[in-house]
């Protein structure tokens, strides 16, 4: 690449072991991102080019797939419900998450390790073992078809893991920045909001990530607690759209493109937080 | 203090509009709300919106709120409805097993449909009682009739050099068609495989029907079986002979039988299909797509181990709609029903969905496919799966069948063992 | 001096429960509770709906001899024959980006696009993908490797190990390089100088610092993966292969689903969910185990 470096033997030895490095890499890379190209290049062919038509672009490219889907299928009205509750789900559960992982990581109280260790118990249930029996609590709590009541649901169900991974980060803050402010004079608040919080930043990126994912894609809940079909999420809307004898291929994989783009397009966003995590060590190596 | 009072009176407006809003109790026309699994479907919810609008023309006072529901979870929300013990004043099921087991929270119907009972043959009525017993009050109105047959293309039977206007009537001409159809470059028969093998699944059950006749019900009470049965055994052989000579394709391992190859045999891809009569994959799906003239119809492939021969398997009632007990209009939510069921909604109904309507009312002919008037003279037997569990008939008796038939990964003896075993589960 | 740190702690402490709390109450009123009723649930016999009715040990007993049951716990057995290949490839990976390549972030962020779409959407793709005349095939005829290729759902062993690759070593290799990143930014550098100056290669290096120094990170990935393959596979697998063909592909889970959900018989269902309860535990005390040595 670099002509004044190429001259450098001991470069050259540097840049070759890097080949393979790299081949291996980009084979990871198309592998990752092939299925997502294989569902865009679907979405975009006509149901009757797509009989023939399986693997490569569209001879012709058509949005009517989206159309539909959008319209017809409601996905536009899903969609509008998901940008109501995802703003509250995510605040509620950043909030649980910094909060507990801090008390359990950072902080002493008589039975932190039994009642953090349960915690992490709790979070192993799969959705399937406990969705009969929320849906009866919410019955009793008057929280069907109603959106605090998924909201709930949702940061019961997903916090453990977030409150886990804020928690072994907190561990590692040296303990003296919290005695140093308590000694001027801070509260256990103050030093969350003004120390804990922008200290954890690294951290954060994955924890939304990974929440909002969850969140994004959780089907069985939100199936169980929204029965309208005006308060439906987008995940749900695929399930819709499917009906009771199944969706071309065509109009399914624009569904899939529109119920991804939003955690596609956040991802891009947040990965430059992810990256500070890691950034210490990759730049020093 | 007026400006207070005015504010006060704002919130309690705006409360008591949410309040209202929420319990829909509060106003004098009765709003009845439909759960139904069918509505998601852009195609037919449009059609339902149309037979909505008319019943709320006929019925001023009548508000329908339809709600589509996600077909693969329905009961599981219907369940949780009844747990509550409040939800849909009118709920859509699948006859027969399905709808039995709701029937303790279902309205007897009996003197809503007094006027037009007779619309309805009172096979399907009794189908459509409690437990299925005719003796018993009704508690599902009848929507459609199902049952399963076997379509074929008339233009590829001549390329292949059969007469296209005699439709294989047994074993030995069905399988000298498909041998025929396959030395012409045509593939016999087109079903998807994958998941749900539903095509060869239709194809047993219409088996069944052919070997037990009216007996069906006697494998659920013990009187009849599946294992030791002759009959039985060559039925599963005649379906292992169409994969193993091709007649079958293995290509559609990938195929799904919903919608593709649907889709495959509208656009001309093969000779023959295992077809449904009403909803979908029917006679006019494929009339529409491949032209009314040019599509036989014959009701099964009879052998001789079978005795009913040219038996139709059918279920008298397809999917049909429930007023359940909770409901605050029940009178409302039944006339909702009527217009559903019998009349110019049913003929919207019948006409532009394809379903098959059990309403005698309607004139088959005018529908303009002659083809409907030649698949109901058959003679009638009760399809297996309504006497099943739901597990069982819902997906156990798919996975056995893709077991044998498609993976091959089980023998024989073992694929009418775990036939046997959802007999055994059904006794229970 | 002592009465003062007690009194210093116990504000600590009323401040931790304070903080705890939320976390406490939502757990204890959406997990425990369901948890505790499907226990109570599994010596019932239950449509899912009206009064359940006890009936013992019945539903456990008639577990054990159901075929389906055994088939699902063989079939979790295989799949964890893939954790190991599924925790050593993102650490091999994120191994290779400590060393900071050029373009390093790109495919980091890359390879975690998978982690984004949800395991509906990935196993709805994945069956389009793995057809007899899907991309897979295409591309395997394409290299000259067309005896490899076939149906790969269509065979229970071809579907499983399908499902093992996919569900327990791709989706998951962006979070795992990620995740592996992360803890490996904070070993001391002065470790790998130290092995520099050894004249250690690189994969001695790997094996001698990298590895001890994020150990903890690697066991509670191994756990992690447990919890996905017992837990959290439900989804993909129902998008995936519906646990077919046949019973292919079926997993606890699946049967939970299979008999609560479509069979409702809610009773027995839920005896199947004590089974995975069980298992659950022992994977939870591993990693309760695995947290009290750490923390």
């Amino acid at each position: 690449m670099n002509k004044e470096n190429s001259i450098n033997p001991s470069v050259i030895g540097k840049h070759l072991y890097k080949i393979p490095v790299y081949s291996v890499l980009v084979v990871f890379a198309v592998i990752a991102l092939y299925p997502i190209y294989h569902v865009l290049i679907t979405s975009l062919k006509s149901s009757v080019e797509y009989v023939d038509n399986k693997l490569f672009w569209p001879d012709s490219v058509t949005l009517d797939n989206y159309k539909y889907v959008l319209f017809q299928g409601s996905m536009m009205k899903y969609f509008l419900n998901n940008c109501i509750i995802m703003p509250l789900a995510m605040a509620g559960y950043l909030f649980v998450c910094i909060t507990a992982g801090f008390a359990f990581g950072r902080l002493r109280f008589p039975y932190r390790l039994q009642i953090f260790l349960a915690v992490l118990f709790l979070m192993i249930f799969p959705q399937m073992l406990l969705s009969v029996q929320i849906f009866q609590i919410c019955r009793h709590l008057h929280l069907i078809n109603n959106y605090f009541g998924l909201i709930l649901v949702w940061i019961a169900y997903f916090s453990p893991f977030g409150t886990y991974i804020m928690a072994t980060y907190y561990s590692t803050v040296p303990y003296e920045l919290i005695e140093s402010a308590k000694m001027d004079g801070a509260t256990i608040w103050q030093t969350l909001w003004y120390i804990m919080v922008p200290i954890a930043k690294p951290m954060f990126g994955i924890v939304f990530i990974i929440g909002f994912q969850s969140m994004w894609n959780e089907l069985i809940f939100s199936l169980l607690l929204l029965q309208k079909n005006a308060m439906r999420t987008i995940t749900q809307g695929i399930g819709m759209l499917q009906g009771q004898y199944g969706l071309d291929d065509t109009r399914l994989t624009a569904a899939i493109m529109i119920a991804s783009l939003v955690p596609l397009i956040l991802f891009l966003f947040f990965q430059k937080f992810i990256a500070m995590g890691s950034y210490s060590g990759a730049t020093k190596g | 203090m007026g400006k207070n009072m005015k504010v006060f009176f704002a919130v309690f407006s705006i409360l008591l509009v949410i309040l209202t809003g929420c319990g829909k109790s509060g106003s004098k026309s009765a709003t009845i709300t439909i759960w139904d699994f069918k509505y998601g479907d852009a195609g037919v919810g449009a059609v339902m919106k149309e037979i909505d609008a008319l019943i709320m023309q006929q019925n001023p006072g009548i508000t329908i709120e339809h709600v589509a529901q996600p077909n693969d979870n329905y009961y599981q929300l219907v369940r949780a409805a009844v747990q509550a013990g409040e939800g849909p004043d009118i709920v859509m099921f699948h006859a027969g097993a399905q709808a039995y087991e709701f029937d303790e929270y279902t309205a007897e119907l009996d003197k809503y449909i007094k006027d037009w009972r007779k619309e309805i043959d009172e096979y399907s009525w009794s189908f459509c009682s409690e437990g299925g017993n005719a003796s018993k009050p009704v508690h599902l109105v009848p929507l459609t009739i199902q049952g399963f047959g076997i379509y074929y293309n008339k233009a590829d039977f001549k390329k292949a050099g059969l007469d296209p206007d005699k439709a294989p009537s047994d074993y030995a001409s069905f399988m000298d068609a498909c041998d025929k159809l396959k030395k012409a470059g045509i593939q016999p028969i087109e079903t998807g495989l994958q998941g749900s093998p539903y095509g060869i699944d239709f194809l047993i059950r219409t088996f069944v029907a052919n070997i037990y006749g009216s007996g069906v019900k006697d494998l659920v009470t013990g009187k009849q079986s599946f294992k030791g049965n002759e009959a039985f055994s060559k039925a599963v052989d005649i379906i292992k002979e169409m994969f193993d000579k091709g007649y079958i394709s293995m290509k559609n391992t990938s195929t799904p039988y919903f919608v593709d190859s649907i889709n495959n045999y509208k656009a001309g891809k093969a000779a023959m299909f295992f077809g449904l009569l009403s909803d979908i994959g029917h006679w006019k799906d494929f009339c529409d797509a491949l032209g009314k003239e040019n599509i036989g119809y014959f009701p099964t492939i009879n052998f001789a181990e079978a005795p009913n021969k040219d038996t139709q398997v059918l279920q008298p009632c397809g999917i049909g709609y429930s007023v359940m007990k909770w409901s605050k209009n029940p009178e409302a939510a039944a006339k909702v029903i009527a217009g559903y069921a019998s009349g110019d909604g049913n003929a919207i109904w019948m006409g532009k969905t394809g379903a098959l309507s059990p309403n005698k009312n309607m004139d088959i002919n005018k529908l303009g496919y002659p083809l409907v008037g030649q698949i109901l003279k058959q003679t009638f037997a009760t399809d297996l799966t309504t006497l099943l569990t739901n597990e069982d008939a819902n997906q156990n008796m798919d996975r056995y069948i893709a077991q044998y038939f498609v993976s091959k990964e089980i023998t024989k003896e073992k694929f009418i063992d775990s036939f046997q075993s959802m007999l055994e589960n059904a006794k229970k | 001096m002592k009465k003062q740190i007690n009194k210093i702690n116990r504000g600590e402490a009323v401040d931790s429960y304070l903080l705890i709390l939320p976390l406490l109450v939502l757990l204890g009123v959406f997990i425990i509770f369901p948890v505790i009723s499907n226990f109570i649930y599994s010596f019932t016999k239950w449509k899912g709906m009206g009064s359940a009715e006890f009936i013992g040990l019945d539903n456990f007993r008639a577990l054990i001899k159901d075929e389906i049951f055994w088939t699902s716990i063989k079939n979790s057995a295989i799949l964890i024959l893939f954790i190991p290949f599924g925790v050593l490839l993102p650490l091999a990976l994120a191994a290779i980006l400590r060393t900071g390549l050029k373009g390093w972030s790109f495919f980091r962020a890359v390879i975690y696009i998978p982690n984004i779409l949800g395991y509906v959407i990935i196993g709805m793709v994945f069956n389009i993908i793995l057809r007899d005349n899907g991309p897979l095939n295409s591309f395997l005829n394409f290299a000259g490797l067309g005896s490899f290729a076939h149906d790969w759902l269509i065979q229970s062993k071809s579907a499983l190990a399908s499902l093992g690759v996919v569900f327990v070593i791709w989706i998951k290799l962006g979070f795992g390089c990620i995740y592996f990143l992360a803890s490996m930014s904070s070993i001391d550098e002065q470790l790998y100088d130290a092995a520099k100056l050894d004249g250690a290669n690189w994969w001695s290096t790997f094996w001698n610092v990298t590895v001890p120094s994020i150990k903890f990170a690697i066991q509670f990935f191994i756990v992690l993966s447990f919890i996905e393959l017992f837990a959290r596979a439900f989804p993909f697998v129902y998008a995936f292969t519906r646990g077919g063909p046949g019973f292919g592909t079926f997993t606890l889970e699946y049967g939970i689903y299979n008999s609560g959900f479509v069979g409702f018989n809610m009773g027995y269902s839920s005896a199947w969910a004590v089974v995975l309860f069980l298992l659950c535990s022992i994977i939870a005390i591993a990693q309760v185990k695995l947290m009290k040595d750490n923390i």
